[in-house]
């Protein structure tokens, strides 16, 4: 990867590149605003937001298709057949889950195991807390329906199907006791890693009997053994499937219709791209679809577009919630045992950590008169007090606002005028007058516990993991984040931020970024010294041919193409594999002693221990258990010329005076304000200060100062950094964080 | 000059330790082979420092947990000064503060610059220990000797090199060879640990990694100071029974204990608690302690970190001779499992003084442990019936009980068999698990529900051990509150009839074909279940939870005929006559 796209926010109309050129475009669908990074062969690209439209995600889509024209001077009919690709992140299916919005499900399973969804094997998380309490199962019991039918662990037939069985669960999912028939059947059997004919049989027999309901099928959504994993996959699956199969299905025959010739593609969990017919039949791998590209992007800002392997903490506060993730060596790990919403996922996703924390969060009192802020949020619909659009409720942007630290006139761009009054009353009604607080004070205490929040967001990637979070630069996005930023800083001592240009839209920025990914698994059983000889290099060469046919049917050029191998291995008698990638040249021709080697590093690295041969004992023999290709289609990065140096003083910018509130007792001060667009590489800017950009705002705290670097990056450090560890931390604990959201 | 503890660098270190635990305990899950451990998790990892304090513990099943700090302490007195970088030392001996015979700790001393600063630790339930019973639990053994191998501490590495000597004399007195490998595992997760705690030292420097581990403790120490000195003073007292000692039938002991609480200390006495017994039916002190100390940490504001700053304002005594802490060389395989009525003691003295800190009783242990020859790869395997023991945990004022969550030592934390792996670990073939009706005890808030199991045996040679209580008391119920229903193991042979099968029992060349069938009961309900509202009754019943018999009876809730809905005018007259002020 070459990490070199970096991008400027511009509304320069002479940006927009001679007419003509292909053009790609990132889109992220978050909670409040829809995020476009809108590239055009030779031009600088940019970067816009428009509110997003939650009853239908597709209307904010092309709203922001139809600025992107505008900016070009053209309609969106003439505009969207330059487009040659969309590539899209979306929470459709991530907001199911975390308001419990998807569809109704019904579960077929082999009869007498109809409760392992609900049971999850029996975990308490919280072992000493008699009042937690299990997760409420997304298929209720009177829908989770058993057959009969079995396979054993080998997969051979004991007890054939019940088709009709399956056709009486039919009916009674066509007709639940409580009225709607269900939308989505999962069907999840016994063993049937080994052999899918049981599933497929059902299936098709639901298909007949419920022809509008979406159905998830264990083996196509994750083909491995373990039951449960399965089962809780497969059933995820089939509760955001119809969602987001209807969503991807309209937004496509829109795109289409408004003129759309391209390809569009989706953003998965993994942080891979699928085109939508994939998504759309495995939307489980879609629950990270929108932050998955943040990691990659801020690791290229971290880095300042040269050194592409580089750690970092990336936080991302937008509108609704707040994303964070850990990066090391360019990339967030992958985890296979993910969870969201203590549900498990079974299949790939990158290891971030969201919470309800956004600028549209919505600040409350409890029962005991505490104030508390989020989860829930104010969204784009009404949105916040002061969008005027009816919220009469504060949130995290109205307290922002009486605080001063936005620009009522010039927040969007001034596309879209903020009420201080309305925010002003909001945030007295609900939190000063019963707290007896002035307005002031009681909006400072509002931003006070939403930056601890999302503090301990971060905390839960790197403190809880045994990182200490003070040795790596943490890289600030989202429309909210630089506003936060210094705050949350200042929280977790961490005394180096990185604020890139395009800071609100990172993750559209990462989509741009993002590869085309596939990975197939072929199951190949046996002792790697008792594999016939060619085996392993002729099923390699097979699915390394099978990788590159199927990107180059999605229209990726062969240089673009690789494709790696990845071997589970394991230790005979043990029962779970090791995930080695090598590089192809091992397997053809296969070189037996190099792979076993590097496995037993990679056991050793893992697992504190390796059983090569020692003291006269041979090697323990490793078995292979399946042979993977991971087929990637890299993306041209979006290349961006260095911007002409400036020198230390960022007058030419200073667009005048604010009067803003000061944290630590500082009460209101003129704060001097630049325009982002203006600020050049080399001026330096001490706080307090702002710096609007359309998108975004950055509050640089009193005791934050910096420079902006040759991207445009506004990079602060805090005035107590020396008191500091100075030292980049090692890792202190490997385990990454566990994928998912909590 | 001195250092200062940094209060982020504190939070930093505790997270740490959690993390390094964390990490022993999925390196540990990840690459075992015994069921036992890669799939149940009945194993521990733990931290301790220089002088044998605990730092961390990742417990699994907490039962295990508490007894690493003291057999640390007992390795430092044993070998002085004799411990040197990369030595690995096991330990499973119950008289020298074992908890369990199967029970195979490793410790690894972890050196900064030469000098010593912590242990690292493992512990996990082995698939085999030697002795007369393969898996270890032998109903008919009234000596150790006759359960298992006995190891004190014993070096099996010393600096760095393994003592093949050692390491043979070990492992050929125990039958399967996957148990040297487990070990392995459990020694790399020390490994693991011991590269952390370097790299932590090596950043932030000793000094200031003393300061704050101290600041660590202290803070733990007021946080557990501050649960007990909301408990009101005064003494409390406590029984529970247990029913048969696998060697003299319809014999009955009795656990008493008495509680002191005394401003910002505790102290749990069992003085007075029935002499031994002449079977395998008996406590280890660390056992017994253990269960103390999981039980009361139940009834304290769970996010107390755990580390020594959290036991040390808790004094337990046990005297030796008694059920609970049996004098050598006394049989003791069962001690763990009498976790479940030493924490029915607990909860009956401490109810009335803390009603709304306390759950009823949670469903005991009845357990199997199978043993036999997988005719697919012709060897032999060890499996622990986890998934069937999980019955519910006892309900408490606000919250039903959990339900299939297993024996209080664990509190969730061991796991149910995944199946497909029991398919593939077991020749056996599972015909059900799912939650057994009518099993939760009835409350305001009822009991956790408990599970039926049902698989064939498959296999040759296959022979079955029961241990475990709950078939003669179930669990109870608090404040108006009824009981769980019992657990059962019965066996039906291939063209036989069910039979039951007494708890403590060795059942020898089970034929293949045999249905093995399990039920563990719910945990008991709290308050009276005439208040329970209605409607949660009848989505219970809708979900085949509760029968609309024992809807009516025990909840005095009619729903419509044919339908799920509740029928309102029936209820209220069922109702009827409930005081509605005698909320508990």
């Amino acid at each position: 990867m070459s990490g070199t796209a970096s991008v400027t926010t511009s509304d320069d109309r002479d940006g927009g590149g001679a007419p003509g050129g292909t053009v790609r475009v990132g889109v992220d669908i978050g909670g409040t605003f829809t995020d476009f990074l809108v590239w055009e062969d030779g031009a600088r690209p940019q970067a816009f937001k428009v509110l997003s439209t939650p009853d239908d995600p597709s209307r904010g889509f092309v709203a922001g298709l139809e600025r992107a024209a505008a900016l070009r001077g053209a309609d969106l009919g003439a505009f969207l057949p330059r487009v040659e690709t969309i590539v899209h992140g979306t929470t459709v299916a991530t907001n199911a889950v975390l308001t419990r919005s998807g569809a109704q499900c019904g579960l077929l399973t082999t009869e007498g195991v109809r409760d392992a969804l609900e049971m999850r094997r029996g975990v308490r998380e919280a072992q000493y807390d008699n009042r937690f309490t299990n997760v409420e199962p997304l298929v209720p019991r009177h829908l989770r329906l058993g057959v009969p039918g079995r396979l054993d662990a080998q997969g051979a037939e004991i007890a054939p199907q019940d088709l009709a069985a399956v056709d009486d669960a039919c009916r009674l999912l066509a007709r639940p006791g409580d009225g709607e028939p269900v939308r989505a059947v999962a069907i999840c059997f016994m063993n049937s890693f080994a052999d899918p004919s049981h599933e497929e049989a059902a299936a098709a027999r639901v298909r007949a009997a419920l022809p509008e309901a979406y159905v998830s099928v264990s083996t196509r959504v994750l083909p491995a053994i373990r039951f449960y994993e399965r089962v809780s996959t497969t059933v995820l699956n089939a509760y955001v499937g119809p969602i987001l199969d209807r969503y991807l299905r309209r937004l496509a025959e829109r795109l289409r219709g408004l003129g759309f010739r391209g390809v569009l593609l989706v953003m998965q969990s993994n942080g891979g791209l699928v085109t939508p017919e994939v998504a759309r039949d495995l939307a489980v791998t879609t629950l990270l679809s929108g932050p998955a590209a943040g990691p990659r992007a801020g690791a290229a800002y971290a880095a300042a577009g040269d050194v592409p392997d580089t750690d970092c903490l990336v936080m991302d506060m937008g509108g609704t919630s707040f994303d964070a993730s850990l990066v090391r060596r360019g990339q967030a790990t992958t985890v296979t045992d993910g969870e969201i919403a203590r549900l498990r996922v079974a299949v790939p996703m990158l290891a971030i950590h969201t919470i309800g924390a956004g600028g549209g969060s919505i600040a409350w009192l409890d029962a005991g008169g505490m104030l508390r802020v989020g989860p829930r949020s104010a969204g784009a619909d009404p949105g916040p007090a002061c969008y005027g659009r009816g919220g009469e409720l504060p949130t995290v942007t109205d307290a922002d606002l009486v605080l001063g630290y936005l620009d009522p006139k010039t927040f969007a761009g001034g596309r879209l005028p903020l009420d201080p009054a309305a925010a002003a009353r909001a945030v007295r009604a609900a939190v000063a007058e019963p707290l007896g607080l002035s307005l002031e004070e009681a909006a400072a205490g509002i931003a006070r516990v939403v930056d601890g929040n999302m503090a301990h967001g971060l905390r839960a990637i790197t403190v809880r993991q045994g990182h200490d979070p003070r040795g790596l630069p943490l890289v600030v996005a989202g429309g909210a984040g630089p506003l936060h930023a210094c705050a949350i800083a200042r929280e977790l001592r961490i005394p180096t931020l990185v604020v890139p240009p395009d800071s609100s839209i990172l993750c559209a920025a990462g989509m741009l970024m993002a590869d085309l990914e596939h990975e197939d698994c072929r199951s190949l059983v046996g002792r790697l010294d008792r594999l016939s000889d060619g085996t392993l290099t002729e099923a390699w060469r097979g699915m390394a041919a099978a990788g590159r046919r199927r990107l180059a049917e999605e229209g990726v050029p062969p240089e673009r193409v690789e494709v790696h191998p990845v071997l589970d291995l394991r230790y005979v008698r043990q029962y779970h594999e090791v995930r080695l990638e090598v590089p192809a040249a091992l397997l053809d021709p296969l070189d037996l002693a190099a792979v076993l080697e590097r496995f037993h590093q990679e056991h050793d690295r893992l697992f504190g221990y390796h059983l090569r041969a020692e003291g006269g004992r041979p090697a323990t023999p490793v078995e292979i258990i399946n042979l993977r290709a991971r087929a990637v289609g890299r993306t041209p990065r979006v290349p961006l010329p260095d911007l002409p140096p400036g020198g230390p003083d960022p007058g030419a910018a200073l667009a005048g005076h604010r009067r803003a509130w000061l944290p630590g007792g500082g009460g209101f001060a003129d704060v001097p304000v630049y325009r982002g667009e203006s600020l050049r590489p080399g001026n330096r800017i001490a706080g307090p200060a702002f710096v609007d950009r359309e998108t975004t705002t950055l509050f640089v705290a009193p005791d934050f100062a910096g420079e902006v670097d040759r991207r445009g990056a506004v990079v602060l450090r805090a005035s107590w950094a020396g008191e500091e560890a100075a030292s980049r931390p090692e890792e202190v604990g490997a385990d990454a964080p566990r994928g998912g959201v909590s | 000059m001195s250092v200062q503890a940094d209060p982020i660098a504190v939070a930093v270190l505790r997270n740490a330790y959690r993390a390094i635990t964390d990490e022993m305990s999925h390196a540990i899950e990840r690459s075992t082979r015994s069921p036992i451990l890669c799939e149940a998790r009945d194993f521990v990892t733990g931290l301790y420092d220089e002088a044998g304090r605990m730092l961390e513990q990742k417990e699994n099943l907490p039962i295990l947990s508490f007894s690493l700090g003291p057999v640390c302490k007992h390795i430092l007195a044993y070998y002085g000064d004799d411990l040197h970088e990369g030595d690995v030392i096991l330990h499973n001996d119950v008289f020298s503060m074992g908890n369990q015979n199967n029970d195979v700790a490793v410790f690894r001393p972890v050196f900064h610059e030469g000098r010593l600063v912590a242990f690292a630790a493992a512990k996990g339930h082995q698939a085999d220990i030697g002795g007369a019973v393969a898996g270890g639990y032998n109903p008919d053994a009234t000596e150790v000797w006759q359960e298992a191998l006995r190891i004190p501490p014993v070096k099996v590495c010393e600096r760095g090199r393994l003592r093949r000597d050692v390491w043979d004399l070990v492992f050929a007195n125990i039958r399967f060879d996957t148990v040297a490998e487990d070990i392995k595992a459990q020694m790399g997760a020390c490994v693991l640990a011991e590269r952390r705690i370097q790299e932590l030292l090596a950043r932030s420097g000793r000094e200031a990694y003393e300061v704050n581990k101290r600041a660590l403790f202290d803070a733990t120490r007021r946080m557990m100071e501050e649960e007990i000195r909301r408990v009101p003073g005064g003494v409390y007292r406590g029984e529970a029974r247990v029913y048969y000692d696998g060697r003299n039938p319809g014999s009955v002991h009795t656990i008493r204990v008495t509680i002191t609480v005394d401003g910002s200390r505790i102290r749990f006495d069992y003085t007075g608690t029935d002499p031994q017994t002449d079977g395998f039916v008996n406590g280890t002190y660390t056992s017994s302690a253990s269960a103390t100390i999981l039980t009361f940490l139940q009834m304290v504001d769970p996010e107390i970190p755990h580390n020594e700053g959290m036991i040390e304002p808790i004094e337990i005594v046990i005297p030796e001779g008694t059920l609970l802490n049996a004098a050598y060389p006394a049989a003791t395989t069962f001690g763990n499992h009498l976790c479940p009525p030493n924490a029915d003691a607990i909860i009956r003295a401490l109810a009335d003084a803390i009603p709304d800190r306390v759950t009823a009783g949670w469903n005991q242990l009845l357990c199997s442990l199978t043993t036999g020859i997988d005719p697919r790869k012709g060897e032999k395997y060890v499996d622990i019936g986890f998934m069937g023991l999980k019955g519910g945990s006892g309900a408490m004022r606000g919250t039903d009980g959990y339900d299939h969550i297993g024996m209080i030592d664990a509190s969730g934390g061991v796991l149910d068999q995944d199946y497909e792996m029991f398919e593939q670990q077991t020749p056996h073939r599972l015909l059900r698990h799912e939650y057994l009706v009518d099993s939760a005890g009835p409350g305001r808030w009822r009991g956790g529900i408990g599970v039926e199991t049902a698989f064939v045996i498959g296999g040759d040679k296959t022979r079955l051990v029961t241990f475990g209580d709950g078939d003669v008391e179930p669990a109870f119920g608090l404040f108006g509150g009824g009981p769980g229903t019992l657990n059962r193991i019965a066996l039906r042979p291939p063209g036989g009839a069910e039979a039951a099968l007494p708890s403590k029992v060795i059942v020898g060349d089970v034929p293949a074909g045999t249905v093995y069938l399990q039920e563990a009961g719910g945990g008991g309900g709290y308050g009276d279940p005439r208040l329970r509202p209605a409607e949660v009754v009848a989505r219970e019943v809708r979900d085949g939870l509760v029968s609309r018999e024992a809807a009516r009876r025990d909840y005095g809730v009619a729903l419509i005929e044919g339908g799920f809905r509740v029928d309102d005018e029936t209820t209220r007259a069922l109702r009827a006559g409930t005081d509605p002020g005698e909320e508990r």
